[in-house]
This record gives structure tokens, C-alpha cells and sequence, in this order.
């Protein structure tokens, strides 16, 4: 149950399990374990409040992550098709969307002692790396987390989180355009708001 | 997430064979049929599956969910824990079997050994003492097995209280319950209450994960049809499938305009990426 629980959160604290770590930036795996200690060490301060929580995390997430980049992925294809102003509606929707889905869980959580071990990295695709943990609950089946690391202006981020082999980014990317398909884009919006 | 996958798996062990040809039959039926507009690769029979999958929802807001919240109120949690436990321990033989089918003799060993041990000195499976002794549980089913020898997963398939299943992962329930010794060595009525037992089980450890899909999925239809090929994706290959970059390569991309180039692409992301799934060891 809890190794269950933790995963719940950890799928959307995924995010920001990683903080840009100067002088790391060409090393994908010191900088997956480096700052995932970061996220342990908010998650398990019991000097630090919901509030003091959600705010070092989201903080971690905006320096860790690429979310134009996931934006662009949990689209897809249908991208092109989206003009600017409807790729910046999206972003905006989009960022708010998973920063209240972080609060929402962040809210039930409770640290029970998880710590995440590196199993390794590989070369994915063009010029990603895929850096594999463990996460390791105080009781509980330890479950696996790949995080998809992409370089940027020489800075790694976060691109993806993939809980157990389900990506993050590939399950949006169908639940978003099946209500893209069914719907079309407005309703997509207006839903992604609705949520937030 | 395998945990998920076993849970929306398992209902499938208690299916009669009658109800599991009845449906199979029923989802050929809606191929005469098929709404254009929603014909996927994937999902061919859509329209049919919503329906169903509208129905099954329905169903677990007024019944399955209701009584599984009921059974975590009354019952402690060690208590649930050790029946988890035991129906776990009654699925180890089918797991072997399929272990075996698929030349995983390691695994294989594992699961006959946790079968062993949990059914004696964890007193009938109710405590999972090989556990604790290194040996950890894991999954094989027969639609599984038939992923291993190349089997493709044929058209996704919501089924009536059974959740998502393939046309393959349904043939691989079947084969799973007539090669389940414990099918055939117990009578109708235990066989229902394992059903049963195994049904609110499986709904209670998934109280949390369904209550969030509803609250941040926007079309949850959707989400339970990729997360279920998923994960079945990484149990066919025990967590390291051969692996599909090209998700991530962006020919939509317009701002990185050289990765449109089709001579960046190598030999494209399968040849790219052969060297990829050996080299994380769990």
C-alpha cells in the first residue's frame, strides 16, 4: 500500500525530482542522484509545511525540467498544426494543470523514508539519456523510475518520467489527443483548465 | 505500476470460459461496424469498448468501489495484507508454468521456490516468507508467454467488470484459468468466493490509483488504454522492452530543424537503441 502510495505521488512529483546543478550538467546520472536527494531532503523536513514544501518544489521543477519541451511532446504530431498563440495557451494551461495535480498530492503525502538508487544510463534516440532508478520505500515493493534527461543550452533537464515502463509524457500524449481527436484543441483547453 | 497491471489482470483469473468466448465473441461482432472516425490501430473497436467501459464505471461507482472501501474500513490492514497474500500464493503455479514456457529458469526457480516456502512456512500463503528470505514475487501470465514468442497484442478490448484487456492478453486469461490446477481441485462455490475475494482485493489496492485518474485524467478512457498496453509492454519483456525512441524525436518539432533531416535519424531509433535493454539490470 504504501510503496502504491508513494508512487501515486512520486508519478507527479517525477517533475521535479531533479534541480539544475551547475557544473553536473554533462553528467546525466551524478545529476539524476545528486538533486533527487534534493526532492528527498523537502520531502522528508519536518521543519517545512505544505506550503514551504509546495513552493521548494515547484521552485526545483521550474529549474530541473524543460516543460516547453514536454509541452510540445504531450501534443505530439498535432503540434504543427497549433499556431503560436495556441501553443502558448497550451504551455500556460498545460504548467498549471500539473502544478495543481503536484499540490493536490502533495497535500495527501506522507514521507515514509523512500531513497532512490541509480541502476544505470543509457543513450536514447538522438540526444537523449535515460537515467534508471530504483525507489526503494521503507516497506514495500521497490518500483522502478527512468527519467528521460535532454541537454539544453549545455543545461540537463527533465523531459519524461516513466513509473514501472509508463511514461508520463506518452500516456498524456494519448489521453491528450484522443480529447484533441474526439473534441478538437478548444476543448482540450478548456478541460486542462477545468482540472486546474 | 505492476502492481496495477496484476490488479486489473487478476478479476481475469475468476472469468467462467463461457463469459470469456461470449465476449471475445461480442468484440468480433463490432468489427462489421466500426465507427470511422474512431478506428485506431490500437483500438479498432472504440466505440464498442466506451460503452462498455461507461458501463463498467457505472457499475464500480455503485458496487465494486463502495464495497472495497467497506473492506479496508473493517478489515486491518495485516489482515488484507495476509489475503493478498494468499491469493497471490494460489496464482504462484500458473506464474511457473508460464516462467517455464518462456526458458526463464531463473524465475522459474524463484516462483517455485516462493511456493514452497509460502505455503508452508507461510502458513498456507498467508505471510510471504519468501519474501523476506530474497525470494521476490513477480507475474507471468499466458498472454505474456505469447508476447515472448511474438504474438502480437491484436485490438485492445474493454471488457464488462474485467477492465482492459487484448484480443491476445483475453486468450492468455482463458488458457490461464483451464491451466490453474487449483481451478479443477476445488468445487463452484470456492471458486466463486476466490473470484469474489480476489475482485474486492484487487479494487481495494486500487481505491487511491482510481480516484486520482478520475480527478486528473481528462478522457480516463484513454488513460487506462495506454497505461494497460504499457505496462502489458514492459511485463512481456520483464521491465526492459526493446526501445521506441522515435516517441521522443520530435519530426513534429518545428525549432530543431536539422532533426527533420531523415539523415540524423541513423539507422532510425530500433537500431540505435539495440544495444539499450541489457544494460539495466534490476
Amino acid at each position: 500500500m504504501i510503496a502504491r502510495r508513494a508512487l501515486l505521488v512520486l508519478a507527479s512529483l517525477g517533475w521535479l525530482a531533479f534541480a539544475a546543478t551547475p557544473g553536473l550538467a554533462n553528467d546525466a546520472e551524478v545529476f539524476v542522484e545528486q538533486t533527487a536527494n534534493e526532492v528527498v531532503a523537502i520531502l522528508s523536513d519536518p521543519e517545512r509545511d505544505f506550503q514551504a514544501r509546495y513552493t521548494d518544489l515547484v521552485a526545483l521543477l521550474e529549474g530541473s525540467t524543460d516543460l516547453e519541451t514536454v509541452s510540445r511532446l504531450v501534443i505530439g504530431k498535432d503540434w504543427r498544426t497549433l499556431d503560436e498563440s495556441q501553443r502558448e495557451e497550451f504551455q500556460q494551461s498545460y504548467r498549471s494543470y500539473l502544478l495543481d495535480m503536484l499540490a493536490e498530492r502533495l497535500q495527501v503525502y506522507e514521507y515514509s523514508g523512500e531513497t532512490i538508487e541509480v541502476l544505470g544510463t543509457r543513450e536514447s534516440g538522438k540526444r537523449d539519456k535515460v537515467v534508471s532508478t530504483k525507489i526503494i520505500a521503507a516497506n514495500g515493493q521497490p518500483f522502478r523510475v527512468d527519467w528521460r534527461v535532454r541537454e539544453r543550452d549545455e543545461d540537463n533537464l527533465v523531459i519524461d518520467v516513466a513509473i514501472e515502463g509508463v511514461s508520463l509524457v506518452l500516456s498524456q500524449r494519448s489521453e491528450f489527443s484522443s480529447v484533441m481527436q474526439r473534441d478538437g484543441f478548444d476543448a482540450l483547453l478548456e478541460q486542462l483548465r477545468t482540472k486546474s | 505500476m505492476d502492481l496495477k497491471i496484476r490488479a486489473l489482470k487478476s478479476g481475469g483469473v475468476t472469468v467462467s470460459l463461457g463469459l470469456a468466448a461470449a465476449l471475445l465473441m461480442a468484440g468480433c461482432a463490432s468489427t462489421s461496424s466500426p465507427d470511422a472516425d474512431q478506428v485506431s490501430e490500437v483500438d479498432p473497436y472504440e466505440g464498442f469498448n466506451r460503452g462498455v467501459f461507461a458501463v463498467n464505471e457505472t457499475l464500480d461507482e455503485y458496487v465494486f468501489e463502495p464495497i472495497a472501501k467497506g473492506y479496508r474500513f473493517v478489515v486491518p490492514r495485516p489482515v488484507r495484507t495476509s489475503i493478498g497474500n494468499a491469493l497471490s500464493n494460489l496464482g504462484e503455479p500458473v506464474t511457473f508454468l508460464n516462467d517455464s514456457l518462456q526458458g526463464e529458469r531463473e524465475r522459474a526457480g524463484t516462483t517455485l521456490s516462493r511456493f514452497f516456502i509460502n505455503s508452508t512456512l507461510g502458513v498456507a500463503g498467508l505471510f510471504d516468507a519468501a519474501g523476506q528470505l530474497g525470494y521476490q514475487r513477480h507475474d507471468e501470465d499466458f498472454g505474456q508467454t505469447l508476447g515472448v514468442y511474438g504474438v502480437d497484442q491484436g485490438p485492445y478490448l474493454m471488457l464488462p467488470v474485467l477492465g482492459p484487456s487484448t484480443v491476445r492478453d483475453l486468450g492468455g486469461t482463458v488458457v490461464d484459468i483451464v491451466t490453474d490446477p487449483f481451478f479443477f481441485i476445488v468445487g463452484p462455490v470456492e471458486r466463486l468466493a476466490r473470484g469474489v475475494v480476489s475482485g474486492v482485493d484487487t479494487r481495494e489496492g486500487l481505491i487511491e490509483e482510481i480516484d486520482e485518474l478520475e480527478r486528473s485524467s481528462l478522457d480516463p478512457y484513454a488513460s487506462v488504454r495506454t497505461i494497460y498496453l504499457q505496462a502489458r509492454r514492459q511485463a512481456v519483456f520483464n521491465g526492459s522492452p526493446p526501445v521506441d525512441d522515435s516517441a521522443f524525436d520530435e519530426e513534429f518539432d518545428d525549432f530543431d530543424e536539422e532533426f527533420d533531416d531523415p539523415a540524423f535519424d541513423g539507422g532510425g531509433p530500433a537500431g540505435e537503441d539495440e544495444d539499450g535493454q541489457g544494460e539495466v539490470q534490476q
